[in-house]
């Protein structure tokens, strides 16, 4: 299984190759929804929160928070990728999800990044 | 030697005493064991002569000796009019058995039924494996299941667009797809799963019609199996009976006394043999048994309490304050060697007993007499039995036969050199 530290390195990677400068650590508190995002371009409004239960990060973003979110993401005003810890096989299955997250972010947008 | 042991003496002593524990304790085991083995071996012996008796007791199933022998035995299942009552009965019964599969259709048709459900079965069997071959390797694969499960490519599918999961799933779906879709001609996940729901839903059916013809097969050979028992049962209908009768003459004495058995039965010479083979059976498994608990079971508790003792000691001695210390050399020794000389003593004992108690066959040298003692007979007078328990009270309840009986044991012997041997022994010389 791979690592959260291993992860986000992977995930700022990706997330930079394509354009977007993401910062590591960066304190999200907008509508209520508070939490340290892994990855964050507060410009772009793009990211990732990795869930680990190494830094019981799971406590972070609890399920309203979550549909919160998903409800900004689903009118386009964020984008925010979720990685749940245990969900991961390896990092080539990581990088090509992050790609294809990036790729649908980049649809809804109504342009290539 | 000198009067006192050092500490480094005692210790030693106490490391190498632990060692003989050890292999003591291995020897015992192994004579337990072999107990058991006797046990066993006189228990099967003991089975073999009740048979023996009770077909002693009734030969045949002749209505007078049944009758004259269900009032000795007060026992009135035995007799005769009973008996054929019951003779009669399970004719009945098992011919009704008999009759009933050979009217039965699917029995009178047997061969017809059995060759057309065999050749369904086959041609099921070939329908089944073209739709197994779609379904069977695909729906063990981990990522199968758990897409399935969880609705993948289906209105219920619950997976968010901005997880890992999600696109997990995506990729998962893709290799199956890639591995899977070309046999099947699909060109994307839903069509494949389709294509596996589709196959499964076939094989059930098929399935089904397999498992009925399999059941009237069943149905077949058991009224097969039903019609040949009965068949083989009014075959071996007196055989049967007659076991049947020895069986209720068993159950019926087996639980009495020695002396109620004997009063019980009657004083024709094959019963007699018949019994006192039954009761030096009993006698050598009594002996046996306490002959283990004495020479075996009890020691082998003890070795443990001696091993704590020496360990202890062993451990204490190690310690520098105690390195000056001297132990009185009458008091060790005894401790040291008079235990090992014990258990090997122990050990003869033990094996001398075992060998005369399972190597006696000769029942006929017995009595069914009440003051009669069989340790007498197997041991010819050569070896003390007071650690019996029988023995020891019998003993006490007659000081005087001891030597007479030594004397008529040692005196049945061919051996003039064996008998003055016995004799020697059993004056305390």
């Amino acid at each position: 299984m791979l690592g959260e530290l291993e992860g986000c390195d992977i995930l700022h990677a990706v997330f930079r190759a394509r354009g977007y400068r993401t910062r590591a650590d960066v304190r999200f508190a907008e509508d209520g929804v508070e939490f340290d995002a892994d990855g964050w371009d507060p410009d772009a409004r793009v990211g990732f929160e990795y869930l680990s239960s190494e830094a019981d990060d799971h406590d972070d973003l609890d399920p309203d928070e979550l549909a919160r979110l998903a409800a900004r993401m689903d009118r386009g005003e964020l984008f925010l990728f979720v990685i749940d810890e245990a969900e991961v096989p390896d990092a080539e299955t990581l990088q090509w999800a992050a790609e294809r997250f990036l790729d649908e972010v980049a649809r809804r947008r109504g342009g290539a990044r | 030697m000198s009067g006192f042991w050092s500490a480094r003496q005692v210790r030693d002593a106490a490391v190498a005493d632990n060692e003989a524990l050890r292999r003591e304790s291995a020897w015992y085991d192994e004579r337990i064991r072999e107990h058991d083995g006797d046990i066993a071996a006189i228990d099967a012996r003991l089975a073999e002569a009740w048979t023996h008796l009770c077909a002693v007791l009734v030969p045949e199933l002749d209505p007078a000796r049944l009758e004259a022998l269900a009032l000795k035995l007060g026992l009135p299942a035995i007799g005769a009019r009973v008996v054929e009552a019951g003779t009669r009965s399970e004719l009945a019964r098992q011919q009704g058995l008999r009759a009933a599969a050979g009217a039965s259709p699917l029995y009178q048709n047997r061969e017809g039924i059995r060759n057309e459900c065999e050749i369904r079965i086959a041609e099921c069997d070939e329908l089944l494996a073209p739709l197994r071959a779609v379904y069977d390797v695909i729906c063990r694969d981990p990522r199968f299941i758990r897409l399935r499960a969880d609705g993948y490519a289906t209105g219920h599918y619950n997976g968010r667009w901005w997880t890992l999961s999600y696109y997990r799933d995506w990729k998962e779906a893709d290799e199956l797809l890639e591995s899977f879709g070309p046999a099947q001609h699909t060109q994307d996940f839903p069509a494949l799963l389709h294509k596996v729901a589709e196959a499964e839903a076939a094989a059930r059916t098929l399935q089904d019609d397999r498992d009925a013809l399999a059941e009237r097969l069943t149905q077949v050979q058991a009224l097969e199996e039903q019609h040949d028992d009965a068949g083989r049962a009014l075959d071996e209908m007196p055989q049967r009976r007659l076991a049947a009768v020895r069986g209720s003459v068993r159950a019926h004495l087996e639980p009495m006394t020695e002396d109620r058995l004997v009063t019980l039965v009657g004083d024709e010479h094959d019963v007699v043999v018949a019994l006192q083979r039954i009761s030096g059976l009993a006698a050598q498994r009594r002996y046996l048994l306490a002959a283990a608990q004495t020479y075996l079971l009890e020691p082998r508790a003890q070795l443990a309490t001696a091993a704590d003792r020496n360990r202890r000691d062993i451990d204490k001695l190690a310690r520098p304050k105690n390195a000056g210390k001297r132990f009185e050399a009458a008091k060790m020794s005894k401790r040291f060697t008079g235990r090992p000389a014990a258990f090997v003593k122990r050990g003869e004992r033990y094996g001398q007993t075992r060998a005369v108690v399972t190597s006696f066959h000769h029942y006929e040298r017995g009595s069914l007499a009440s003051d009669f003692l069989w340790w007498d007979v197997m041991s010819d007078g050569r070896l003390d039995g007071d650690f019996i328990p029988e023995v020891q009270t019998h003993r006490e309840r007659h000081p005087e036969a001891e030597h007479a009986v030594a004397v008529a044991a040692v005196a049945e012997r061919d051996d003039p050199a064996n008998m003055a041997d016995g004799l020697l022994m059993h004056d305390g010389s």
